[in-house]
């Protein structure tokens, strides 16, 4: 009898170990849902701040390896570009002399005032590039990962993501500094399946570093099978 | 009295020169002084008044508030409006918009961190106190005037183009392509750091404001009350007030005139304390002539008069002179002007002040002095020429002889 229930006590734990999931695993999953090859996407940041409420419409253009093209499409910015290329940063402005280019610590500027810096809004989204992952703990709906950056070149050294089960979309974040410092945590909603991958179409950013005050980017269409040329992604481009 | 105080004056010449001199030169000190004080106040407050505020200065109310993050979302829209209701008001010289905002310049892969100022070149007194080194004020939209420092550090001079970047008052941020038209250099230190000056109109498009500015100066020339200019513009979310209040130096300006006051009293009481010892050396010295003058019929108290007399036109001719000299001293400053830079003066930027002060004296204040002067030195004289009233002539003169 005790024998049998030795056997049957191994076999139960095999067995668990055969179907539970590893975190790299969740990890992978998650990227294979996040990147894409390409992506067109046509969206509204709402921006709200203690001084009131802005929104501006805006195309933004990218590709898996993190070239970003992000173009302001309505109201008086119309025309305004920004142009994300390895670590550096290309602005057109319309009526500029010149294309002014931003590196280093300016990609950590925040994009027309709002919650989500430049580097937040374009690169390589790529966790398992870039991070070590840790699974915290898990919920009937989701996996709480915690990453740790490789390289010190992360705009955020650690992040604690919350990630569906079903989905594999991170449906929260906290997005701290080398020290763990929280720096901005962010929470999406609203997801849909696109083609195979699962998009969520609204996103609020916090920054936490500011008195109060937050952003949301919502998605207004989606588009992820058109090839896009690597001119688009080009300074030349950027003033035509 | 005159006569015989005159008299008496000249009989001890080198009493009475000792005396003399001491008040000459705590004349000639104070009146030096005071015209430097005079000099840098009038030129802090006019760099005020023409560069910083106006002499009455209008924001938005909210602007004010939030002033640290600098809202341009709160700019005063409709300011040619406003200024055109502005200038009915009796005592309104003139009006002009301004915006003043942080931004960056770009030149190839270089960038700077800048002071842009959008003015009207016309009504602005932005350019009263300086030089235009070279070049011209500019004519077109997109033409800058730029400070001879930026000129340097950018390496850039007349027709050389570059762009600047800046917040705009929708949240968002835009950059404008401009021109080099001229290079400015201020006399008022503040000025002559790492700016440029765009027309208001051109820079109100880049910033989408609404033919808007981020402040209004209004130019007076008499006392203007801020009440005044409130009632013809009629906007409650406008904040209207008077330069002095908004200000530091013009809050510390009243401080320290006391202050120059204080000490314009303790130099003359130093100076005085001369003529006290020569007071009371000349009664002891005049002990036998004092008791005659009682013996013929003068009444002590007459006889302390002669003496506070003498003292008073002792005093009243060293500071005669003294006014003259300090007043010949002072507009010889007045003419060629005294360099505060080379002075150590460039520590105290942030105050409005000038690189060239002119010194200077309004002529009541030589009066002043004089007044002043002859008042401590005679009431400094007043207790030891209390000792003539207990001399007893016959004792006296007997002690004398």
């Amino acid at each position: 009898m005790k024998k049998k229930l030795i056997i049957f006590t191994l076999m139960a734990i095999v067995s668990f170990n055969l179907f539970a999931i590893d975190v790299n695993t969740i990890v992978k999953n998650y990227d294979n849902n996040s990147v894409f090859e390409t992506s067109i996407v046509e969206s509204l940041i709402v921006i709200k701040d203690s001084l009131g409420t802005s929104k501006q419409n805006i195309k933004s253009w990218s590709t898996k390896d993190g070239k970003t093209l992000i173009e302001i499409t309505d109201g008086p910015d119309q025309g305004q570009k920004v142009l994300r290329l390895n670590s550096s940063i290309f602005l057109y402005y319309p009526e500029a002399n010149q294309i002014i280019r931003l590196q280093g610590s300016a990609l950590k500027d925040s994009f027309m005032g709002s919650d989500f810096s430049y580097e937040d809004l374009s690169g390589d989204d790529s966790i398992i590039n870039n991070y070590n992952a840790t699974l915290m703990s898990e919920d009937n709906s989701s996996y709480i990962v915690k990453l740790q950056a490789k390289s010190r070149k992360e705009p955020y050294q650690t992040q604690i993501l919350t990630i569906e089960k079903i989905t594999f979309v991170c449906t929260k974040a906290t997005l701290m500094s080398a020290s763990g410092k929280e720096l901005r945590k962010m929470e999406s909603s609203d997801i849909r399946k696109v083609d195979d991958k699962y998009v969520a179409f609204k996103v609020e950013m916090v920054d936490l570093l500011k008195r109060q005050g937050s952003t949301t980017l919502i998605i207004e269409s989606l588009d992820l099978q058109t090839p896009l040329d690597d001119y688009l992604f080009s300074t030349d481009n950027l003033s035509w | 009295m005159f006569k015989l105080a005159w008299k008496n004056i000249l009989r001890n010449k080198r009493r009475s020169i000792l005396s003399a001199s001491a008040i000459f030169l705590a004349i000639i000190m104070v009146s030096a002084m005071l015209s430097l004080y005079e000099g840098m106040i009038d030129d802090m407050r006019q760099n005020t008044i023409d560069h910083q505020l106006g002499n009455i200065n209008i924001k938005t109310k909210l602007y004010i508030e939030n002033e640290r993050i600098l809202p341009l979302q709160f700019y005063i829209s409709n300011v040619d409006e406003k200024m055109g209701k502005i200038s009915q008001v009796e005592g309104v010289v003139s009006s002009t918009a301004v915006t003043r905002i942080p931004s960056m310049t770009f030149l190839g892969e270089e960038s700077y961190n800048v002071i842009t100022y959008g003015v009207d070149f016309d009504t602005s007194r932005f350019f009263n106190q300086g030089i235009l080194n070279e070049g011209t004020f500019p004519t077109k939209d997109k033409q800058v005037l730029i400070s001879s420092k930026l000129a340097d550090e950018m390496n850039i001079g007349v027709k050389d183009a570059f762009t600047f970047l800046t917040k705009t008052a929708i949240g968002g941020s835009n950059a404008l392509g401009v021109t080099v038209s001229g290079i400015y250099s201020s006399n008022n230190m503040d000025m002559n750091n790492l700016n440029f000056f765009i027309s208001n109109k051109q820079l109100s498009k880049t910033l989408r404001m609404v033919n808007g500015a981020t402040e209004i100066f209004v130019f007076t020339n008499s006392t203007v009350l801020p009440s005044e200019i409130e009632k013809v513009i009629n906007d409650s979310t406008l904040s209207i007030t008077d330069w002095k209040d908004n200000s530091l130096i013009g809050q510390l300006l009243d401080l320290v005139k006391v202050m120059y006051g204080f000490i314009e009293v303790i130099f003359l009481l130093f100076a005085s304390t001369i003529i006290l010892n020569t007071t009371m050396m000349s009664i002891i010295e005049r002990k036998r002539e004092i008791a005659t003058l009682v013996a013929l019929g003068y009444s002590p108290h007459w006889v302390r008069r002669l003496f506070l007399f003498e003292t008073a036109l002792l005093t009243l001719l060293a500071s005669i002179l003294g006014s003259v000299v300090g007043g010949i001293f002072i507009s010889i400053l007045n003419k060629t002007g005294l360099d505060m830079i080379a002075m150590g003066g460039g520590s105290v930027s942030g105050y409005a002040m000038s690189s060239y002060i002119y010194p200077f004296l309004p002529f009541e204040n030589y009066i002043y002095l004089i007044i002043i002067a002859i008042t401590i030195s005679t009431l400094t004289c007043y207790f030891p020429t209390k000792k003539i009233l207990k001399i007893q002539p016959a004792k006296a003169l007997h002690d004398e002889t």
